[in-house]
């Protein structure tokens, strides 16, 4: 697999009389996955994402993005081009007085001629179904329509990768599927590249490849049936797991063994099934 | 202290070509001490109505009366003040309200409006910030050097310093992580039993409407769609499915067992221990008839 | 909250509504400058049949622009009876002892009032029929030969689109801040005004810690998405001058060349 991040032992303090928010993180994100970085509130996942596009700068370590070194100026701009953020208040990203302004100003950040930038535009509000909006102000829209707008913006650049930085954090459950439909979207139809930041398990459940995050450090990483395994530790940094694992556990507690972990309820519904014809 | 709401109803910009009814047609009643979840999406109407609980909005129509205090469409309530003492709000993002120097001043600007003298409002609020889980030494601090969820602890601090006896909370964990979310509820929860209030949540999680609920109001654009205790509504995932809204996971684990098992369960199932007893029950069965 | 809104805008399909942003911003800038031409009855009546004529080509309803010269009616009138009463000149229309009224002050009340009345209208339908963000960017267009000399001007259309854009999302949360003070006790609509006043602190407090995250999050999204200043930057807002502008132009010249003919 083509490896489009690679982040090499990165520390990182925002102020060098505070302690460090990022400790000796090393990762790797291939080209084509979801990402999930899982963590509670304050756990550094934030942080790691601004350092993913050269918002932040690493005290220590490098940070590559399709071999650009964040360290170097010149690459800066070539790796913001290629890793775009959908933060967590649909608001304050929303820079434009419309729909159309708004996914326009990425590029004309990066210098394109109108009419291409007008193509780009209708070709990435269908994307993410706002083609109907595009004049419409952002004090009409829902939340979770605003977060559509901001990926809308940020694919029109043709990006490699997304991060989703706690981007459903702040929308209604409507609002919440409807940006994780459209990103799926993106991932199976355009083999975009996704970073997930949440403290959500069971929108983690879903991804590719977990990355767990404590206190600054990446404590874990896997498959998410792998990670899940370990239901004590994650509880443990504040996290819930999924409806069907908790309910695993505490019937393997009384004795009853499983032959494999279950995310959804179908399976664990028929998990107990061959269970119960066993004994 | 009760809840009657007659023939309520609400329109914006009322008299401008921007009128919009937001609600219409709302009969209600919540007896003291009653936890009252009010579920539905964004947009159905579920704010505004828990703004008029306090005068914060008033009808357009109809009624609303709080213990003896009246609002009415046309009427001008002269003790807005007095009632507002009883219903306290917690908002959504209660952490923006925040703006003294010290916590400990900020706990108080409720209870010194309503006319607490300052020795009981200190006492109060040194018990309050042990209650939402922060210790003693905050309260010198000032509120903007805290985290976002210790933050949120201190406004809720804020609003529970009035000793209302209704408490209103408008999706009180939105934005948290789940340990926060779980905290800040059991909280709630505890506080809703011990000081025997009477508790008006709004939220969109399920788990928490079941889980605490005596009674549960859903709405859809401006009026009420379901009404009733959480087995009730709970039982019916077919009429929450056309709302577009979830049902618990308990209550779809129960659903799943009874048709893969083709038994019957008890419904009432809002807990991850209940659930798991009933899965228990299943696999026990099995036992016994082999 | 929904439905505020911005600048006096009036949305329209009018000849007027649809000029070019420029041309509107020029003409207005060019009849400051004309008004002063006039200075006799037969130049004023000139300059009043443009204004009424605009105003008619716009198809706006009065009441908008009675409502944007009501704030400056007080004056007007005050400006009328400055020079009636203090204007010495031509012959004596009334004398009642201490106060004189000449034929040359009330002349001249009524030119420097129907100056003040054609510039007020005239501005009113620049902002009534032309969006704040089209002014803006006309203003950052007609400029832009400034930058050269170090003005700031995308800069500063920046700064206005942005304070545009998040007017409506402040206006929402100066209201949720009062409510949640109104519900903590504060007096903002009723009570003693010492009362009113002080509760200005915990509506102003919150209001600015929240919009300083706010500009610190859009600063960080703005970079995010790769904003870098002004150089270099291309822009999705296209002005297009058309016939229509220039009939304007040639209008505003037959009013300049004939004002120059009939002033005395």
């Amino acid at each position: 697999m083509e490896e489009l991040i690679t982040v090499q032992g990165v520390s990182f303090r925002y102020h060098e009389d505070q302690p460090h928010v990022l400790r000796d993180v090393s990762l790797s994100v291939y080209k084509g996955e979801w990402l999930a970085i899982v963590g509670h509130n304050g756990s550094g996942k934030s942080t790691l994402a601004k350092l993913l596009n050269g918002l932040q700068l690493p005290e220590q370590g490098d940070v590559l993005v399709e071999g650009y070194n964040s360290r170097d100026e010149e690459s800066i701009w070539e790796i913001r081009r290629r890793v775009g953020i959908v933060f967590q208040n649909p608001d304050n990203q929303f820079v434009g007085t419309s729909v159309r302004d708004d996914v326009a100003f990425g590029l004309e950040n990066s210098g394109m001629a109108r009419e291409l930038m007008l193509e780009r535009i209708s070709e990435s509000v269908l994307k993410v179904r706002m083609e109907d909006y595009l004049d419409q102000e952002p004090h009409r829209l829902s939340g979770g329509q605003k977060q559509r707008v901001a990926i809308a913006g940020i694919i029109a650049l043709r990006p490699s990768i997304v991060i989703l930085d706690e981007a459903t954090s702040m929308l209604d459950p409507a609002g919440r599927k409807e940006v994780l439909q459209t990103m799926r979207k993106l991932k199976e139809e355009e083999g975009m590249t996704v970073i997930s930041i949440t403290h959500d398990l069971e929108e983690a459940a879903q991804a590719d490849r977990l990355v767990v995050m404590n206190a600054g450090e990446v404590i874990d990483e896997g498959l998410p049936v792998e990670v899940f395994k370990k239901g004590d530790m994650l509880e443990q940094i504040g996290l819930d797991l999924p409806f069907p694992l908790q309910v695993q556990r505490a019937l393997s507690e009384k004795g009853y063994d499983f032959s494999r972990l279950t995310l959804s309820q179908e399976e664990l519904v028929n998990e107990l099934w061959t269970l119960q014809l066993k004994v | 202290m009760d809840i009657t709401i007659k023939g309520l109803e609400h329109s914006y910009s009322k008299g401008t070509p921007f009128e919009r009814k937001a609600l219409s047609n709302i009969n209600l009643s919540i007896p003291s001490g009653t936890f009252q979840t009010i579920i539905g999406h964004t947009g159905s109407g579920k704010s505004t109505l828990i703004q008029h609980l306090n005068g914060l909005l008033k009808p357009t129509q109809g009624s609303i009366q709080i213990g003896d205090f009246k609002i009415q469409a046309g009427v001008k309530e002269k003790r807005l003040k007095a009632l507002r003492k009883h219903v306290g709000i917690v908002f959504q993002y209660p952490e923006h309200q925040l703006f003294e120097e010290t916590i400990e001043k900020d706990i108080l600007f409720g209870p010194l409006n309503f006319g607490v003298p300052e020795e009981e409002a200190k006492k109060r609020a040194a018990r309050l910030i042990q209650q939402v889980g922060l210790d003693e030494s905050y309260l010198s601090r000032s509120p903007f050097d805290l985290s976002g969820g210790q933050m949120r602890r201190v406004a809720i601090a804020g609003v529970l310093a009035m000793k209302p006896s209704i408490l209103i909370l408008d999706e009180p964990t939105a934005g948290l992580d789940p340990r926060g979310r779980r905290e800040i509820m059991d909280l709630f929860y505890r506080l809703h039993e011990e000081e025997g209030l009477t508790t008006i949540l709004v939220t969109h999680s399920m788990e928490d409407a079941a889980r605490f609920s005596d009674d549960i109001l859903i709405m859809e654009k401006g009026g009420i769609a379901l009404q009733g205790g959480p087995e009730t509504i709970f039982s019916n995932p077919e009429a929450l499915k056309k709302l577009s809204l979830d049902v618990p996971e308990t209550v779809q684990f129960i659903h799943r067992l009874e048709e893969r098992f083709t038994k019957n369960l008890p419904h009432s199932v809002f807990t991850l221990e209940a659930a798991v007893d009933a899965a228990l029950s299943i696999l026990q069965k099995g036992e016994e008839n082999s | 909250m929904q439905n505020i809104i911005i600048g006096q805008y009036v949305p329209g399909q009018s000849f007027i509504h649809k000029l070019d942003p420029r041309a509107k911003l020029i003409t207005a800038f060019l009849f400051v400058i004309i008004v002063f031409l006039a200075n006799n009855w037969i130049t004023y009546a000139l300059l009043g049949a443009f204004t009424l004529l605009a105003i008619f080509v716009s198809r706006l309803p009065l009441r908008y622009i009675y409502n944007g010269l009501k704030p400056i009616l007080l004056v007007i009138i005050l400006t009328f009876l400055l020079h009636v009463f203090l204007t010495k000149e031509g012959p004596l229309l009334f004398d009642w002892g201490f106060l004189e009224i000449y034929e040359g002050g009330v002349k001249q009340g009524v030119f420097i009032s129907l100056r003040l009345l054609f510039l007020i209208m005239i501005t009113s339908l620049l902002t009534l029929t032309t969006t704040p963000i089209d002014i803006t960017v006309g203003i950052e267009t007609l400029l832009g030969p400034m930058k050269k000399v170090g003005l700031p001007v995308h800069e500063f259309a920046l700064m206005m689109s942005i304070a545009l854009r998040f007017i409506p999302t402040l206006l929402e949360e100066t209201e949720k801040i009062m409510k949640a003070q109104s519900a903590r006790g504060a007096q903002f609509s009723s009570g003693p005004i010492k009362e009113r006043l002080k509760s200005i602190v915990p509506l102003l407090v919150p209001l600015f810690v929240s919009a300083f995250k706010r500009a610190e999050d859009l600063a960080m999204a703005m970079e995010a998405r790769g904003y870098r200043g002004g150089e270099g930057r291309t822009s999705i807002r296209l002005l297009k001058w058309s016939g229509k502008d220039t009939t304007l132009f040639v209008i505003l010249l037959l009013l300049c060349i004939s004002l120059l003919l009939l002033r005395s």
